[in-house]
């Protein structure tokens, strides 16, 4: 199998911090590398700075405090899953904004039942890209990161 | 010789096995009413293989003389015993007969009892002395009311010795137990009442004992609540007796023990959490009568096949979540690429004024968008197919105002359909009024899933517009009605979609709400069948009907509503 991050992802971009820039912050975690070429399209595309990795490890490896208006995680990824990504990351950064992404029914299923994060949170693939934006949006603007 | 009633009263002792045949052929042709005789276990052998013997208790039984015959029926003379049946009155079983006395209307006879088997006696006893006579009567009526009817005995032999016992000593009941596990030939069924009866039985030695059956080729099937307390026990069984079977069973208040379909033990659980097997149990019973092992090995199987389809149940829900979890995965994730990178290339095309293809390149990337969209709902559409019918599609109840959750179809559906035009140059008006015109916004609660909800009811709008859009425009009107029930039925709100479209086939009319109905070229014809199901799963009821005044048709839905009081 190929090392896709190898190949096609070498790294994520270089990036600059929240205050040098007027762009909102985005980091893309999706080990899906179509998905997340697209997903850090649309953002660029709808004035976003994106950070995207497709693996999870790499992601926290090089994971800084205050640098991300936004995480958007995938959620079935493999070596950690989305909710682990995002268990270690608030360690670092507690104040970071989450909004899970997954084309998976069971994640999604279990979002809907179990009421442990707001479907807010939550964009089910594929969504049509203005909705995307406008929920990432909304994330974005609300004034207090989640509790959880 | 000749020992008539009006012979002299004696007592004598006589010898010889040719003198007491004699004198026993004698005592059967004295007799006149009736014969009682009392013997032991080798006695009808000869009743019967001795010629003159048997026909002179034929020949008496021709007379009308009763003979009543008290011995011990064993294996050995089963058959002996079933030809006397016929020869006699009745025949009665008694254990451990020791010694042979026979009494007539006024005699006594008695042969001895050192004799060997098959040979007539060489001493035997006779009397006519009336006390001794009315003696022997008296024992003879006291062991024949204490004995069995000989039917009773031969058919609990020929069905296997029978034994059927309380026991309440409860070491007893453990030994019984180890003596069971220990004589497994061909077959052990075990149901264990609770997780930790297996390792209680683990401790008497029982399973190590079912194992080496299991090894030397018996049956062994064991129902058992599974848990971290027995698992180390069944990680034993399965690794030295992969044959066993194990399935998951369900608490239950007594244990259940059949062995070789011959022998059972049924134990109550007294104390579930004991740590012995003794002081676990109450009262327990062992049998080995064949109507009993009978019953409970059949209870058994009924057991074990309810867990067999059990266990099937919950491994084929548990493959076809997989799939859907799977397929749900695979489909939509390339269609994220598809359909999000159309769109910005769609947008930068807009933005690009130079291209001089511009129009056809927007056309055909609204093609492929368009495309992309419908494979979306499509897969949905499946998704959602594939939950209804393997009864998995699970409703995420709550309380909502479906005034406002339709206010917000409604107004997302206007924000699509203001711009476009149909075909025919005209419009699609979309309005939404509810009954209750004084205050427009009032709250119809229900409880109901908000996002499923909102799916029937943008399937329906969607239809609505999709259908007055190919007469060239038209009007859609949605509006919520409450229905007042009587006699403490439940308020119902009816959503109501109607269109000025082009109506209801009547070809498809019947059909309308089941699978892969649709006269739309670009419809699945499955929205409305998903619909409905959506519907019926709230406990409400979908239907349709092509308006009457003017074209077009009403689609309906009902929903129960919350009262106040249940809030």
């Amino acid at each position: 199998m190929i090392k896709q991050e190898e190949v096609r992802f070498p790294i994520a971009e270089k990036s600059s911090s929240i205050d040098n820039a007027n762009k909102k912050k985005v980091l893309v975690v999706d080990d899906e590398v179509d998905a997340n070429t697209t997903l850090k399209i649309i953002l660029e595309e709808n004035e976003f700075e994106v950070d995207a990795y497709i693996d999870p490890l790499l992601a926290l490896n090089n994971f800084k405090p205050g640098v991300y208006h936004l995480l958007l995680l995938d959620i079935k990824m493999p070596k950690m899953n989305g909710f682990e990504l995002y268990q270690e990351m608030k360690e670092i950064d507690n104040k970071v904004k989450v909004c899970f992404v997954t084309a998976s029914e069971l994640f999604y299923e279990e979002f809907r039942e179990d009421h442990f994060i707001d479907e807010k949170y939550l964009i089910l693939k594929p969504m049509r890209n203005k909705e995307m934006i406008e929920r990432i949006n909304r994330i974005i603007s609300l004034e207090n990161p989640r509790d959880n | 010789m000749s020992y008539s009633d009006s012979s002299p009263q004696r007592t004598e002792v006589m010898y010889g096995g040719n003198k007491v045949i004699e004198q026993v052929l004698h005592f059967v042709s004295n007799a006149r009413k009736k014969i009682d005789a009392c013997v032991d276990h080798t006695r009808p052998l000869l009743a019967t293989e001795i010629e003159p013997l048997k026909n002179s208790l034929v020949y008496a039984k021709e007379r009308g003389i009763c003979l009543s015959y008290v011995t011990e029926i064993t294996n050995d003379n089963v058959s002996c015993c079933k030809e006397l049946t016929k020869m006699t009155g009745e025949i009665r079983h008694l254990d451990g007969i020791k010694g042979n006395f026979y009494i007539s209307d006024t005699e006594y006879i008695a042969p001895a009892t050192f004799h060997e088997r098959g040979k007539p006696a060489s001493q035997m006893i006779y009397s006519n002395v009336k006390e001794i006579v009315n003696h022997q009567q008296y024992l003879f009526d006291t062991l024949w009311n204490k004995a069995i009817p000989a039917e009773q005995k031969i058919k609990e032999l020929e069905e296997g010795v029978s034994e059927f016992e309380v026991i309440t000593y409860h070491e007893r009941a453990s030994q019984v137990l180890i003596d069971l596990a220990k004589s497994v030939k061909k077959e052990a069924l075990f149901f264990l009442p609770n997780d930790k009866a297996m390792v209680r039985v683990d401790r008497l030695g029982v399973i190590d004992h079912i194992i080496d059956a299991s090894q030397n080729g018996a049956t062994i099937k064991i129902i058992c609540p599974l848990s971290e307390e027995n698992s180390k026990v069944v990680k034993r069984i399965s690794e030295r007796a992969p044959h066993i079977a194990i399935l998951n069973g369900n608490k239950s208040l007594y244990g259940m023990y059949i062995i070789d379909g011959e022998r059972c033990f049924r134990a109550e659980l007294k104390h579930p959490k004991a740590e012995k097997f003794p002081d676990a149990i109450g009262f327990s019973v062992y049998s080995n009568r064949r109507n009993t092992v009978d019953f409970f090995k059949s209870v058994f199987e009924l057991l074990w096949n309810e867990r067999k389809l059990n266990e099937e149940l919950l491994m084929t829900d548990k493959m076809q979540k997989e799939f859907i979890n799977v397929a749900a995965h695979e489909l939509r994730t390339p269609i994220v690429p598809i359909l999000g990178l159309s769109e910005i290339l769609r947008s930068r095309t807009i933005k690009d004024m130079s291209s001089s293809r511009k129009k056809q390149d927007l056309e055909m990337l609204d093609i492929v968008i368009r495309n992309a969209g419908r494979l979306s709902r499509l897969t949905e559409d499946i998704l959602d197919i594939t939950k209804i019918e393997s009864q998995s599609l699970r409703l995420k109840k709550e309380l909502i105002d479906l005034n406002d959750a339709i206010f917000i179809t409604v107004e997302e559906f206007k924000g699509q359909i203001d711009t476009t035009i149909t075909p025919g140059g005209g419009n699609v008006k979309l309005l939404f009024e509810t009954v209750d015109t004084i205050n427009n916004k009032k709250p119809v609660f229900v409880e109901a899933d908000k996002y499923r909800v909102i799916q029937v009811v943008s399937n329906l709008i969607s239809n609505a517009i999709k259908f007055s859009k190919e007469v060239g425009g038209g009007t859609v009107n949605v509006s919520i009605e409450r229905e007042k029930r009587g006699g403490g039925g439940e308020d119902h709100a009816i959503v109501i979609v109607r269109d000025t479209g082009k109506g209801i086939d009547p070809e498809i009319f019947p059909k309308l709400f089941t699978k892969f109905v649709t006269k739309s070229y670009q419809g699945t014809g499955l929205g409305l069948f998903i619909s409905k199901s959506i519907v019926e799963a709230h406990g409400g009821k979908i239907w349709a009907e092509n308006n009457i005044q003017g074209k077009g048709a009403t689609f309906y839905f009902t929903l129960p509503i919350l009262d106040s009081e249940k809030r």
